[in-house]
C-alpha cells in the first residue's frame, strides 16, 4: 500500500491546483493509496507511524525539504520505502534525489527506481545528509571509532559529520558515499565557502576522515548545539553511528549520487 | 534490440570523491588510524598509522608515529619507524628519524634520514597490513 502524507506547506491555498493535479496524476498512474493530511490534531510522526503500522510499504511525503528531512527521521527505523513529491521548485533534497517538482515527481515515483542508502543515527534521531553545529565557532572534540581523536588547530575551522552530504546548505560539488557503511568527518577551513570549493590552497587544508562510530563532545562546559539535516536539533555530548543500508529511497535517473 | 535493452542509468552533476583519509594542515590527530584507503597527511599526527594502501606525507606535516602501508611518499617530518610492502620515497624536504623497511627505498638529495634502512624481498615487510573491521 502506498501512503501519501501532505505536509502543511502542501496544504496552502496557493498550492490547491497543484495538489489536485498531483492526486489526479497518481490515480492515472495507478499508484494512488491512502492519503493523510497534517492537522492541528495529528502530527507528522503520528500519521506516518500509523500508516506504516497499517501496512504501508511505501511512504510518499508531499511538501518541502523540511518535510522530507523529518520523514527520514521517522521512516528510517522501519522497513519501508520513502519517496518525495516536492511542492516547491527550490527543494535541495529533490535535486539530489533527481526528482522534479510537483506533477512530474509522480512519474518518478511510478518508475519505482529504488536506492538503499546508509543513514546517520544520533540516539533515536536519524539523518540522511549531514550533522552540523549551529554555531561553527564552537569547538567540538571528535573521536572516531574509539581509535583516534581529531583536534582542530584553528578555532575558525568548521566540523561537519556527513552521510550523503550537506544537502541543506547547498554543497553541490562533494557527495560522500552513502553505501560504504561509514560517515565522513570533514574539518573545513573558514574561508572555504560553498561558492569556491575548489580553490587548491584552501582544499589542501581541509581534512577528511571516515568512521562508523563518532563521539562528539564540547571542548568546554557548554554543550554545542547541532542540527541534523537542517531540522532535528541535537546537542553534545552525543554518539553518532552509521546504520548501513537502512533506508530505501525512491530516486530519479538524474540524481546526484551513485 | 535497443527496445529490449535496459536503459543505462546516468547520474548527473556531482560525483563521489575517491575514498581516502586526509589530515589537513590545520588539524592534529592523536591515536591509531587503521584504514583501507589512501592516507594523505599535511598536518600533525601522534600515534600509529596502518593502511593497506598508500601514505603521502606533505612537506609541512609533523608526525610522531610508526607507519605501515603498501607504499609511502614522504616530504615532511616523521619520527617513527616506517614499513612498506613496496616503495618508500623520501623527497628532498623529508626529515625521517626512524628505521625504514621496504622492497625499494628512494632518497632524494637533501633528505635527512637518521635510522636504518632494510630493502629487498622480506617476508615481514611484504606482509600486506590488513585492517580488521570493528564490529
Amino acid at each position: 500500500m502506498y501512503f501519501y502524507f501532505f505536509d502543511k506547506c502542501a496544504l496552502e491555498k496557493r498550492h490547491d491546483t497543484l495538489r489536485n493535479t498531483i492526486e489526479t496524476r497518481l490515480t492515472d498512474l495507478g499508484i494512488h493509496g491512502r492519503t493523510e493530511r497534517i492537522s492541528i490534531f495529528k502530527n507528522m510522526r503520528e500519521l506516518l507511524e500509523n500508516g506504516i503500522k497499517q501496512g504501508a510499504h511505501t511512504v510518499i511525503v508531499v511538501g518541502d525539504d523540511h518535510t522530507f528531512a523529518q520523514a527520514v527521521n521517522i521512516v528510517a527505523p522501519h522497513q519501508v520505502a520513502l519517496g518525495f513529491i516536492p511542492i516547491v521548485s527550490h527543494s535541495q533534497f529533490a535535486r539530489v534525489l533527481g526528482i522534479d517538482c510537483g506533477e512530474d515527481a509522480c512519474t518518478v515515483i511510478s518508475q519505482r527506481l529504488y536506492k538503499t542508502v546508509d543513514v546517520g543515527r544520533v540516539g533515536s534521531s536519524f539523518f540522511l545528509g549531514a550533522l552540523v553545529p549551529t554555531d561553527r565557532q564552537q569547538q567540538l572534540i571528535v573521536r572516531c571509532d574509539h581509535l583516534f581523536s581529531i583536534q582542530s588547530l584553528h578555532a575558525e575551522n568548521g566540523i561537519e559529520i556527513l552521510n550523503l552530504g550537506n544537502i541543506v546548505e547547498n554543497d553541490p560539488v562533494h557527495f560522500s558515499s552513502a553505501h560504504d557503511g561509514k560517515l565522513e568527518v570533514r574539518v573545513v577551513p573558514p574561508n572555504m565557502t560553498h561558492f569556491f570549493p575548489l580553490k587548491k590552497a584552501v582544499k589542501e587544508k581541509q581534512s577528511v576522515f571516515l568512521a562508523q562510530h563518532i563521539s562528539l563532545t564540547s571542548s568546554d562546559d557548554a554543550p554545542v548545539h547541532l542540527l541534523a539535516d537542517g531540522v532535528t536539533p541535537l546537542h553534545t555530548p552525543c554518539e553518532v553511528n552509521c546504520i548501513s543500508s537502512a533506508l530505501k529511497l525512491i530516486v530519479g535517473r538524474s540524481r546526484l549520487f551513485e | 534490440m535497443a527496445l529490449f535493452t535496459k536503459e543505462t542509468e546516468v547520474t548527473h552533476g556531482a560525483q563521489p570523491t575517491a575514498s581516502k583519509t586526509i589530515i589537513g594542515s590545520t588539524v592534529k590527530v592523536e591515536g591509531t588510524i587503521q584504514s583501507d584507503d589512501n592516507i594523505i597527511i599535511e598536518g600533525q599526527l601522534v600515534g600509529k598509522v596502518v593502511t593497506s594502501k598508500n601514505i603521502t606525507v606533505g612537506k609541512d606535516a609533523k608526525i610522531q608515529a610508526d607507519m605501515q602501508a603498501q607504499s609511502m611518499d614522504i616530504a615532511g617530518e616523521v619520527r617513527g619507524n616506517l614499513k612498506a610492502v613496496s616503495d618508500i620515497q623520501l623527497h628532498a624536504s623529508a626529515h625521517v628519524y626512524g628505521d625504514l623497511v621496504a622492497k625499494n627505498i628512494g632518497i632524494e638529495s637533501g633528505a635527512v634520514l637518521q635510522g636504518q634502512c632494510t630493502t629487498g624481498e622480506n617476508k615481514e615487510a611484504n606482509a600486506v597490513p590488513t585492517v580488521k573491521q570493528q564490529s
